[in-house]
């Protein structure tokens, strides 16, 4: 009886010992990511991550300092069992943090070299930029930002704030993925930005109903789904205030293919024909003729409409003719998540207008791209300016990323200001 | 005044029947430890100092006639050598020596002559690529130019010859490279006087050629980054020493005699500025120049070889000093008395001290007094001596917020910080009264007193608040706390809890930081933020001991968002805790009063000057130039040139204004506002190096290594120093002898206004200050009318300048002519013409700071 114990504790200690020093390996922050990739994170920001990291492998840890306790105090096969079954809840947990471990580490371990990491710290600071000039207005803080590089088509974010894999932590920084191919063309952090700043706010619900309500003469069924659609409307807005043009050209870019009029009910994406269509409407309504009538003439040609699949094709037809409305019912309505006033009041979208840019850039000259206090203050302009030129003139698209890069690494330097 | 005490008569050296012991001395603290919240604001105890500072300004006209040829010569070669910004290259390097090698160099030894060796080996191997480098580019510039007659060379041509031995890119680390391209513009200013004096008749290099020369100056290469090793590692020059003993006499026809520098004010300097180590260089390898014959150069150059390398470790010093008194503070039990370890650790740390405090040796021998002193500072904090005090110690400074922060280092006893505040105490007592005039030391009452004084004020900043009498506490609870935690080693204290604070835009405007900026000006200048911003931000507050550097704050820091490195843009978003900025910033008692001249820049503090550092949620950014005025009155030339340092920010916001509108009234405020905060910190008296008088004359203190106090305050440069002369002048014309301070680093002669509150500055000095006064408002009202129509007629120039991609910033020169008799009458403040008018004689622009 004794040596069936034994023999069991064994098994369980083993157990016990394996995930314990598995989660005990999980602080070693510098095995998830490498010294170098830490150190290019901007050190506030490689702080909060690192602290929020530890706290969480700590809890996992201590939640295994009891589980080796229990298993020193069993003094039964019922209590060796009941360890047997805490230890898979263990691994659960391990597992959970692990996950949250993981992500962070490839996140930061995307600032491979010192390049990338400037690069990347640019992207993180516009990101703040943008979510600042409509939080501070409001009074409500902007959080950290961590931007990465990853593969794929479309970017992402995992907001501040959210409840983590683990269930406990929260996580310390909104991680927004850049694809690779958009790493020079990142208006797509906007749109990410978008993102959190609407969960901030809660305007995504707003919005949802501000849609239903301003379209209540519509079928409820379209009424419904345009509403359904509302959070990626609110970052697409979001972007286009900030960048322009320039982010409803990057964005056809990537929504452009042979899914231009997939719809699934429940996504939140609208159907990409119509979402690049109400970018240039947006461009239409708020800076007039130009260069987006081309984009969007070239869209209808492209994708017809009669090929969308026959429950997806009066959606999109019977959309068209909202699409001004839509617009202004997103841009030019006051709401209360921007305490009463319309998202284009706080952040005015003819500062991006292409005119606009060119009077930036007349005004200022070349100290625009090289000098300190122009690149940190206009950096979102300069975006908005690089997207546009990229946009309009893409046989020049190589000279244009060349000065978004050098302009970027300038931004992303820690030693812009000296 | 202090009811209760009984004052000892006499001092005895029989512990066991000393009238110490008869008495109890009235303590600091709370009659009963426990944590309170009062809210009374205690008087600062330093509250009613006042500074001083030297007029620039000649009052005797002998002292404006000019000296030998010979000695103008070698006075106007060092000051067109000495440059400013090789101090800051030495700084970031021997921080990056430092920080390379932390490890190594702290680690733990029980030699401490073992330990300096290692470190020194340490540096020297860290330092020799470099060495290398720059003896190749000496020996390179020795073979070149030996082919060629000094006679015949132009200045044009060395800059052509020279430019092929310009440092190579790429080689070596970046600021190795920076101090090379800084050694190569030395070599070619030092090339181009020699030829100037060859072409006078003046050098023996004409006879000689270049060729030996510059062999001799390659020899001085090594020992120029021996004294960089040295300040590396924290060390200090001994003591006075002639650095051209044959040469003073040749000059001046006299020995040199330093002049002993004074602590500032009453105050310890808390480190060197390194500004010494150019100082040393510049003079080795000008008075090679000024050599009669071969046998002369060489033997001025046995001279720089054999200079005695003495060096202190004043910080080090006082650091092993406390951290045994620490020791043996926690070896005690409760109810012993802590009397022998304070006498164990007074002589260590008046050791330690003397070569910045100017302590009389005869005091720190007298076992009566260190007695006296140990005995009474024990009993006064007997409380807290033993596990229990120092427990209820460690959870007071915790209750403050420590725990929260995780200063609690694993492996260190729980007392461990209550022993470190009652070490810091001590230390804190010392630094306070080492300045006392040696006759208090010899009367026992008048000791007794100053010790009570220095305590309570070394109590009120190291004591959790919590645990003082409520007078003097200092609003919310707070504590001083050494820092780093982790290390022996201890580089500075910080108060904690660290606190939010926000900072309205009219607060801004009104709080002073380093030089002539406001915060409102650090905040749109060198942070970038947009105009009239409401800074929400973390504060930290920090206090210098012997040895702090603001980059070692800065590099220390790491937990802290925007530090954790030792560059100039770390460090430079620190700004000076005054009583002003702390009743501003809602901390109104942790001020702290300094002279203006450790207020001038960032790179002197005083030990127990506090600075703070304001966390901002997202800024990481470093900071660049702020804007500033310089003013140089050169009585060689009969010139006054004024310097308008343009940020970055304010040059692209006026070329901005000049493209669009074409109207200039926008620069013109913008430049007025500039001038207003200069003229505003030229009577603060913190203008520093803003104002300089270059003399015609050579002066002793240019060919003599100051104290050790002078040269952590910083050295007397090269450049003309006037303060020895001025010091004289104003006494001799004025006889106001007492209250001159002697404090003005070398050329840069500090503008004195009398601090508000009832300064007693010396009559020449208050004439100076008029002067000073009356001169300035005159440039500026003379440049102000000059500007106007410059800038209409040179919009283009100022906008391509603003637009140079490798400056930052754009530099109007003004330099005006007036004759020289008008400059010396009005500088004698003789004469004050109400309606004279200098227009300037020319306007420059130049892209980045001059």
């Amino acid at each position: 009886m004794d040596r069936d114990l034994d023999v069991l504790r064994r098994q369980v200690s083993r157990q016990v010992v394996h995930w314990l020093t598995a989660a005990d390996a999980l602080s070693n922050l510098e095995q998830m990511a490498s010294a170098g990739a830490w150190s290019q994170l901007e050190r506030y920001l490689g702080v909060a991550v690192r602290q929020s990291l530890a706290e969480a492998v700590e809890q996992l840890r201590r939640e295994g300092a009891v589980l080796r306790a229990r298993l020193r105090a069993c003094s039964s096969a019922a209590d060796l069992r009941s360890v047997q079954r805490a230890v898979m809840a263990f691994r659960e947990r391990y597992l959970q943090t692990e996950t949250l471990v993981d992500f962070y580490g490839r996140a930061v371990n995307s600032r491979t070299s010192p390049e990338q990491g400037t690069i990347l710290r640019a992207c993180d600071l516009m990101a703040t930029r943008s979510m600042d000039a409509v939080l501070a207005p409001l009074g409500v803080a902007a959080p950290r930002v961590l931007s990465y590089f990853e593969r794929g088509l479309g970017a992402s974010i995992l907001k501040a704030g959210l409840r983590l894999w683990d269930g406990g932590t929260l996580s310390p920084a909104a991680a927004i993925k850049i694809t690779f191919h958009n790493r020079m063309r990142p208006t797509a952090l906007i749109h990410e930005t978008g993102h959190q700043v609407a969960h901030l706010l809660d305007w995504n619900t707003e919005l949802a109903s501000t849609l239903e309500l301003g379209l209540r003469d519509i079928p409820v069924d379209l009424q419904k789904t345009w509403s359904s659609w509302a959070s990626e409307i609110a970052a697409d807005c979001f972007a286009f205030v900030h960048t322009g043009f320039g982010s409803v050209s990057a964005l056809s870019d990537v929504v452009g293919g042979e899914s231009v009029f997939r719809f699934i009910p429940g996504d939140p994406h609208p159907i990409a024909y119509l979402r690049v269509l109400l970018g240039v409407e947006m461009c239409v309504r708020f800076f007039g003729a130009g260069p987006w009538d081309e984009l969007g003439k070239t869209w209808r040609e492209t994708y017809d409409v009669g090929e969308a699949a026959p429950g997806v094709r009066p959606i999109v037809t019977d959309s068209l003719p909202l699409l001004p409305r839509i617009v202004d019912l997103c841009l030019r309505t006051r709401q209360r998540a921007f305490r009463g006033r319309a998202l284009s009041d706080l952040v005015d979208p003819a500062r991006v207008k292409p005119e606009a840019l060119s009077a930036l850039e007349r005004t200022v000259g070349t100290s625009l791209f090289v000098s300190p206090p122009w690149i940190l203050g206009e950096c979102l302009r300069l975006l908005a300016l690089h997207s546009l030129r990229f946009a309009v003139d893409p046989e020049h698209g190589v000279e244009v990323l060349r000065d978004q890069r050098a302009w970027m690494m300038q931004l992303g330097s820690d030693k812009l200001a000296a | 005044m202090r009811q209760g005490v009984v004052m000892p008569s006499h001092l005895d050296t029989e512990r066991d029947t000393s009238p110490v012991a008869l008495f109890t001395p009235e303590s600091p603290f709370l009659e009963t430890a426990q944590l309170s919240q009062g809210e009374e604001h205690g008087e600062h105890p330093i509250a009613d100092r006042f500074w001083e500072t030297e007029s620039p300004f000649l009052h005797d006209i002998h002292a404006l006639e000019v000296s030998s040829p010979l000695a103008s010569e070698f006075s106007e070669l060092l000051t067109e050598l000495y440059d400013e910004t090789f101090n800051e290259t030495v700084r970031d390097m021997a921080a990056e020596a430092a920080t390379l090698h932390a490890q190594q160099l702290t680690g733990e030894f029980e030699d401490r002559d073992a330990a300096t060796a290692r470190a020194e080996r340490l540096m020297a191997e860290h330092f020799g690529p470099l060495a290398q480098m720059a003896e190749q580019m000496f020996e390179q510039f020795a073979q070149t130019f030996a082919r060629y007659d000094p006679q015949s060379l132009t200045e044009a041509e060395i800059d052509r010859l020279a430019e092929q031995f310009q440092p190579p890119v790429g080689q070596l680390s970046p600021i190795f490279e920076e101090f090379l391209g800084k050694l190569f513009k030395k070599a070619t200013g030092v090339l181009k006087g020699a030829v100037n004096l060859v072409k006078k008749g003046v050098a023996a290099v004409g006879k000689l050629g270049l060729g030996p020369f510059l062999k001799k100056l390659k020899g001085l290469v090594w020992p120029l980054l021996k004294r960089v090793i040295q300040f590396a590692l924290n060390k200090l020059p001994a003591s006075v020493r002639p650095l051209a003993q044959k040469l003073a006499s040749k000059l001046l026809g006299t020995q040199a005699e330093a002049e002993a520098g004074e602590a500032a004010g009453g105050v310890l300097p808390a480190t060197a500025t390194g500004e010494h180590v150019q100082f040393e260089f510049d003079v080795q390898a000008v008075q090679l120049l000024f050599a009669a014959d071969e046998a002369e150069m060489e033997q001025f150059a046995a001279e720089s070889a054999a200079a005695p390398q003495q060096y202190v470790d004043v910080a080090g010093d006082m650091d092993r000093a406390r951290q045994q008194l620490t020791t043996e503070l926690s070896a005690l039990q409760q109810g012993q008395s802590a009397g022998p370890a304070i006498q164990n650790f007074l002589p260590a740390a008046l050791v330690a001290l003397q070569p910045i405090a100017k302590i009389a040796i005869t005091i720190i021998g007298r076992p009566k007094v260190v007695n006296f002193l140990g005995d009474l500072l024990a009993k006064l904090i007997q409380r807290y001596v033993g596990a229990e005090g120092a427990k209820l110690l460690s959870r007071a400074v915790a209750d403050v917020g420590l725990g929260l922060v995780g200063l609690e280092v694993p492996g260190q006893s729980p007392q461990r910080l209550g022993y470190d505040a009652l070490a810091a105490t001590l230390e804190n007592t010392v630094t306070n009264l080492v300045n006392q005039p040696e006759y208090v030391f010899e009367n026992e009452t008048l000791l007794e007193a100053a010790t009570l004084q220095a305590f309570e004020a070394a109590v009120q900043g190291n004591f959790p608040s919590q645990l003082l009498k409520p007078q003097l506490q200092n609003g919310e609870p707070s504590s001083f706390v050494l820092m780093p935690r982790n290390q022996r080693r201890k580089y500075y204290k910080k108060n904690y809890p660290v606190r939010e604070v926000e900072i309205v835009p009219a607060v801004a405007k009104e709080v002073k930081t380093f030089g002539q900026c406001t915060l409102e000006q650090f905040f749109r200048d060198q942070l970038l933020l947009p105009d009239n911003t409401t800074v929400k931000a973390k504060l930290h507050i920090y206090e210098a001991i012997c040895g702090t550097w603001l980059g070692y704050i800065s590099q220390m820091e790491t937990n802290v968002g925007g530090l954790g490195g030792y560059s100039r843009q770390a460090y430079y978003q620190f700004h000076p805790l005054t009583p002003e900025a702390a009743v501003a910033l809602k901390v109104p008692g942790l001020g702290m009063e300094v002279p203006p001249e450790y207020l001038a820049g960032r790179e002197a503090l005083a030990v127990g000057q506090r600075v703070y550092y304001l966390e901002l949620p997202g800024q990481t950014r470093g900071v660049g130039s702020a804007s500033y005025v310089r003013l140089e009155i050169d009585l060689r030339k009969g010139e006054i040139r004024l310097y308008i340092y343009l940020s970055e920010k304010r040059s692209q916001e006026i070329a901005q204004q000049l493209r669009t509108s074409g109207a200039v009234a926008g620069a013109l405020q913008t430049i007025a506002e500039i001038v207003g905060a200069f003229v505003n910190t030229v009577r603060r008296g913190s203008v520093g190096r803003a104002v300089r008088v270059i003399r015609e004359t050579l002066e002793p203190e240019q060919l003599t290594l100051p104290t050790a106090a002078a040269v952590i305050q910083g050295a007397r440069s090269a450049a003309g120093a006037v303060a020895g002369a001025v010091r004289s002048a104003v006494n001799s014309a004025t006889n106001a002898v007492t209250s001159v301070a002697a404090t003005v680093a070398g050329n840069v002669a500090g503008a004195a206004l009398p601090a508000a509150g009832g300064a007693k500055a010396g009559v020449g000095s208050a004439i100076g200050q008029a002067a000073l006064e009356w001169l300035i408002n005159k440039i500026l009202d003379w440049a102000n009318q000059a500007l106007g129509r410059w800038l209409v007629d040179n919009k283009d120039l100022f906008i391509r300048h603003a637009s140079d991609p490798s400056k930052r910033g754009v530099t109007i020169i003004i330099t005006f002519n007036p004759s020289q008799d008008l400059l010396r009458r009005v500088l004698l403040a003789t004469v004050f013409p109400a309606t004279l008018a200098v227009p300037p004689g020319r306007v420059e622009l130049v892209a980045g700071p001059r």
